[in-house]
């Protein structure tokens, strides 16, 4: 899937985890460390699918494991407004 | 020991090509004091967290110091955006000044550079559009100008303080960026302070040029006896970073101002703190036996923690007697915010304002009759509240 961050949210990055902040909203909200390192990916590239290699290369997880959280983590952003699927 | 540990992770951050060096034998609660004190634990803070201490009371104290201030560099940087959105609209012409916009130009971070004030820089020409524009967002002015002095604190004050209680924001709202009387007292109406734009979340931010800034931080500097180590790196990195700035422009226009042993005492500074040379222009260069002097006397309260002679350091840094009569003149004669909002005097009396002035900083030193310590009132930090947390 291809997504694109909103160009109103801004992150902050903390000992591995992250700030968000949506301007559009005034909403803060965190991410955890997996989290901050999807979120990365997306902005960089914009695909979910890679991201998974990504996160399987820093923690111990299987790939289909981290495929499905990925994508839900993907669909909580785009459900909070933080993003949008393209 | 701590001031040399924290020098050598904030050498790197500045310079990512210089070598660390982290004595592990240091405290770790020891470095957080110097590089709070120093206003650079924003930067020096990860890398602090990365070494092996078992002081587990001052990781705790580090972490929450730099979530604090990821939450609060995101919410000064809001305000920025409502602020540049409502300017806009009323047609003030701005900046951002120093504070979240620089730290992200110079450090690629909102929070590497960590203020309790949010700091903007207003035409001269729209004080007024400013204050009424502030008003409606519902700020309050700090010192409450009575009317009939307001034009005399226009002229003699560069800077007043305006609050937000709601939103807990402090905006220090300057005019120029030192007294007006003095040729170094820029605003945006100088031709030396050019601006160019940062986008932020899709919105533009008027901020200084990299040559602008450099001049209005080596002046700030120098006004404050470069006492932090986070002034000095600002100028290192932006030399470090912008080799395609016209450096040549910030001598002349440095040069022109009175501003230019300010100027070659940051960049000295910079050298010999973080092995950043000084631009190719002679004038940047080349730097008399005052301005080595200055180094020496900025350097050894840095490293040893003491208070510097700011003000006389200050004096010395001006290119003749004239400017310094003037300096000495804007320091204990014109009347501060607190002396006109203590006595609002109408236009036909305020002539006696320098002996008002006099009369005060007499009782303060001579007398030592002053009450308590004044310290600027400020509203409390308080972490910003985190909502929802996005992930499963």
């Amino acid at each position: 899937m291809k997504i694109q961050i909103r160009r109103d949210v801004l992150l902050q990055e903390v000992s591995g985890e992250a700030v968000l902040l949506s301007l559009g909203t005034g909403r803060y909200y965190g991410l955890n460390a997996v989290g901050t390192i999807a979120w990365k990916h997306f902005i960089d590239t914009g695909e979910t699918q890679s991201a998974c290699s990504e996160v399987v290369a820093h923690f111990a997880v299987s790939e289909e494991q981290a495929q499905r959280d990925i994508d839900a983590f993907a669909q909580e952003l785009v459900a909070s407004g933080l993003a949008e699927f393209v | 020991m701590p001031v040399s540990t924290v020098l050598s992770i904030l050498r790197h951050t500045v310079d990512p090509a210089s070598f660390v060096f982290c004595a592990r034998l240091c405290s770790l609660s020891e470095c957080l004091d110097v590089a709070v004190h120093h206003q650079v634990l924003g930067l020096v803070g990860p890398r602090l967290l990365e070494t092996e201490s078992d002081e587990s009371n001052a990781r705790k104290t580090l972490t929450s110091h730099l979530r604090y201030y990821a939450s609060h560099a995101l919410a000064m940087v809001a305000e920025l955006t409502l602020l540049a959105k409502v300017f806009n609209s009323a047609r003030v012409r701005w900046t951002s000044y120093k504070g979240p916009v620089l730290a992200k130009r110079l450090y690629g971070d909102f929070a590497s550079r960590h203020s309790v004030d949010l700091d903007v820089l207003i035409h001269p020409d729209d004080l007024v559009q400013c204050w009424e524009t502030l008003h409606t967002l519902g700020y309050e002015p700090l010192y409450k100008i009575d009317r009939r002095v307001h034009d005399l604190f226009c002229q003699n004050a560069y800077e007043a303080v305006w609050v937000h209680r709601q939103r807990r924001v402090t905006l220090d709202v300057h005019w120029a960026i030192a007294a007006r009387s003095l040729p170094f007292g820029l605003s945006l109406a100088s031709p030396e302070l050019f601006s160019e734009t940062i986008e932020i979340g899709g919105i533009e931010v008027p901020m200084l040029s990299p040559v602008a800034n450099a001049l209005a931080l080596s002046i700030h500097g120098s006004k404050h006896g470069w006492q932090k180590l986070l002034w000095i790196a600002d100028i290192a990195r932006l030399v470090r970073n912008h080799p395609e700035a016209d450096w040549s422009l910030l001598a002349a226009n440095a040069k022109r101002v009175g501003a230019l042993r300010m100027v070659q005492l940051g960049l000295r500074l910079a050298w010999g703190l973080f092995n950043i040379p000084p631009p190719n222009d002679p004038l940047l260069r080349t730097t008399d036996s005052t301005v080595h002097l200055l180094t020496l006397l900025a350097l050894d309260p840095i490293l040893a923690r003491r208070t510097s002679p700011s003000f006389p350091m200050f004096l010395t840094c001006l290119p003749n007697n004239r400017l310094r009569r003037d300096a000495l003149a804007q320091h204990f004669w014109r009347p501060t915010p607190l002396d006109l909002e203590a006595i609002p005097l109408p236009s036909r009396l305020q002539f006696t304002y320098p002996l008002i002035r006099m009369g005060r900083v007499a009782i303060k030193h001579v007398f030592h009759l002053e009450g308590r310590p004044w310290t600027r009132p400020r509203l409390a930090d308080s972490p910003v509240p985190m909502s929802t947390d996005a992930t499963s």
